[in-house]
């Protein structure tokens, strides 16, 4: 397969035939069945969370934070739903990350999951661009084989969500029997779901899934496991990133303007030889979908 | 009207009286769905409510939570009604609270719950001095009025849900902080102000659309049915309560003037994005569409600040559609949160 012009399709803004998206996707999982739930990665790396479909910000992403394969990138999770080109982000993405094995890597959110992506956008979205719900299978069933976290050398954890009261260490993570669908509670879940909060301990989340944790819990984890920094995405933040927690923890979130409208920035951390981290902030692309595709809301009935 | 109205199996029972010449009657709606159906008087005003209690387990203690349905605009408490009772009947069947990780600090649930379905001023079986007052204020001193009556102490626990209008309602009422009980939970079935306000326009034709009388229930039924409802024993139980009878025309009317309401839709639905995120306990937004969410409430999910239910299978009216899905979203909100 010539990734090589199937990275080029995509970059063009025009989407892989199916039959090419299948021998992505085999090919994908393939490769992600032989991939640890924790991986180790080496500095310097350029960290990105939330994209969320928003193709064109992702193209700007890699103007900003370098081209492949001169920058090595990790993506955190949330490539699909709510902006309107989640199948060729998340395909741009496969593509890359077998092109440039040792260059890109790229974690699981919440959203890669079949239950998400059915309720908001990703599976419309095939079904609009494949006219069935082949191409969904296939991403959604190489969404169960992306590890869940990852280890920048053996000192910052990256992870979607946050921290779970399942799991006390890195070994616990690496324990998980993550090839399935996001299950509803537990460990797994809570690594996609959980958020940093205020308060000290461990709360339920207002969300419904995953829990809160406190600065209590996040200094703990890091201690015991000898870390600096946990790094995670998962929350609209309005600068694009957001230290918490007395610098424990880092929020990055990189779809602009989320959903076309929310108004904030994206960012990317760059975390050079030396693990310092620094912030690259970055506005919509002008090329963004923002007032051609974005969706006029549907006058409703609301009595 | 003598004759039976529901004719399925198990369905509701029908008027049994005959209505006085002289004024227009309601018809007597149907209270197989709800055990007591009683009037709750606050100042001069009559407030219509529906009952039930459900117990998780064999004992029926103090700890209870009210569970409030408040109905849309135009609707009644019958709206709520098959909902309500797929509810009940899930609570009553609960399996063992989920186990929750030992390090998770969190309260028992309660013991039992009572759902209570309230008529709003202006619909249903509920008479006020001014029938015709639906300013926002108004509507939340009224539900804030009949549930102090029904609660046993400021402790008492209640968990609001309301849909549309009643999500109007339930959330200026949360976010108020009422101090006759404590709001434990708050459920808003797809009402968001960013969007309510953009459709002024288009649900003022959507009222001036409607057929302004029915030959019979049965007629305004089958019309419903044609129009967006989808779910037969929801549109047996809720249309005829939105009727009455006008002898004098012998013809079927709408209970509400939706058209009175007009001039109010800003009271209902101005700051209602901030005041649901204002109240802090535990929040479900229930929608039809996730293109529903206005820029605020948008950011605030998008920081994990409440729970959000997007159910992509039904119209507006969600918990007459799918009252089964609806119900499951609720009972698993309150299992999650021990209200």
């Amino acid at each position: 397969m010539d990734l090589d012009k199937l990275i080029e399709q995509l970059y063009n803004g025009n989407h892989l035939a199916e039959a090419d998206v299948k021998k992505v996707c085999d090919m994908a999982k393939e490769y992600f069945s032989q991939v640890p739930n924790v991986l180790s990665i080496a500095a310097p790396v350029t960290v990105c969370g939330d994209i969320h479909g928003q193709f064109f910000d992702l193209i700007e992403l890699f103007r900003i934070g370098g081209k492949l394969p001169n920058t090595n990138y990790l993506f955190m999770g949330d490539y699909v739903d709510r902006g309107y080109h989640s199948v060729e982000v998340v395909t741009l993405l496969l593509c890359l990350k077998l092109r440039y094995k040792n260059r890109v890597n790229i974690l699981r959110g919440n959203h890669e999951s079949r239950q998400i992506t059915q309720v908001y956008g990703f599976y419309d979205e095939c079904l609009r661009k494949y006219g069935g719900e082949n191409v969904w299978k296939m991403l959604t069933d190489v969404f169960d084989y992306l590890p869940l976290a990852a280890l920048i050398d053996d000192q910052i954890l990256c992870v979607h969500g946050g921290l779970s009261p399942s799991i006390d260490s890195l070994h616990n993570i690496r324990a998980l029997e993550r090839v399935q669908e996001i299950p509803l509670d537990g460990a797994m879940c809570d690594l996609m779901w959980s958020d940093p909060d205020e308060r000290n301990g461990w709360g339920l989340s207002p969300r419904g899934a995953g829990y809160t944790f406190g600065q209590d819990i996040s200094e703990q984890f890091i201690h015991n496991n000898e870390l600096t920094v946990v790094a995670r995405a998962h929350q609209l933040v309005m600068e694009g990133y957001n230290w918490s927690h007395t610098g424990n923890v880092v929020t990055i979130f990189t779809a602009p303007n989320y959903c076309y409208r929310c108004g904030n920035k994206a960012a990317i951390m760059e975390v050079d030889d030396l693990l310092g981290c620094s912030f690259l902030q970055f506005d919509p692309a002008p090329r963004s979908e923002n007032s051609s595709q974005a969706k006029k809301v549907m006058p409703e009935y609301f009595l | 009207m003598d004759r039976l109205l529901f004719k399925r199996p198990g369905a509701p029972p029908m008027a049994p009286k005959k209505p006085a010449k002289e004024e227009l009657n309601h018809i007597v709606q149907p209270n197989a769905y709800f055990k007591d159906e009683r009037i709750v008087q606050v100042n001069d005003n009559k407030f219509s409510i529906y009952s039930s209690t459900v117990q998780k387990n064999e004992e029926l203690g103090e700890d209870h939570t009210l569970l409030v349905f408040l109905h849309g605009g135009g609707l009644t408490s019958m709206s709520w009604a098959v909902c309500a009772q797929e509810l009940r009947s899930m609570i009553s069947s609960r399996p063992p609270p989920p186990v929750l990780h030992s390090k998770v600090k969190i309260n028992t649930g309660p013991n039992s719950y009572q759902t209570v379905a309230i008529d709003l001023r202006g619909h249903g079986k509920t008479t006020t001095t001014d029938d015709s007052d639906f300013n926002i204020d108004t509507l939340v001193a009224d539900v804030n009025g009949v549930i102090s009556q029904i609660v046993s102490s400021p402790e008492s626990r209640v968990v609001l849900i309301g849909h549309s209008l009643g999500g109007c309602v339930a959330t200026k009422l949360a976010a108020s902080k009422p101090t006759s009980f404590k709001v434990t939970g708050l459920v808003v079935v797809d009402v968001v102000e960013g969007t309510a306000v953009l459709s002024f326009e288009n649900m003022k034709q959507v009222i001036n659309n409607r057929p302004n009388k029915f030959t019979t229930p049965e007629q305004a039924i089958a019309w419903s049915l044609k129009n967006g409802q989808n779910n037969v024993e929801s549109a047996q139980v809720s249309i005829p309560s939105q009727l009455m009878y006008d002898p004098n025309n012998q013809t079927h009317v709408w209970r509400t003037n939706l058209n009175d309401t007009v001039e109010h839709w800003p009271s209902w639905y101005k700051g209602l994005s901030n005041q649901f995120l204002s109240y802090h306990g535990p929040r479900l937004l229930l929608l039809a569409s996730t293109n529903r969410l206005d820029t605020e409430l948008m950011i605030a999910q998008m920081q994990g600040q409440f729970q959000m239910k997007v159910l992509n299978s039904t119209g507006h009216f969600m918990q007459e559609d799918e009252p089964g899905q609806i119900a499951k979203v609720i009972d698993t909100f309150l299992r999650t949160f021990s209200i």
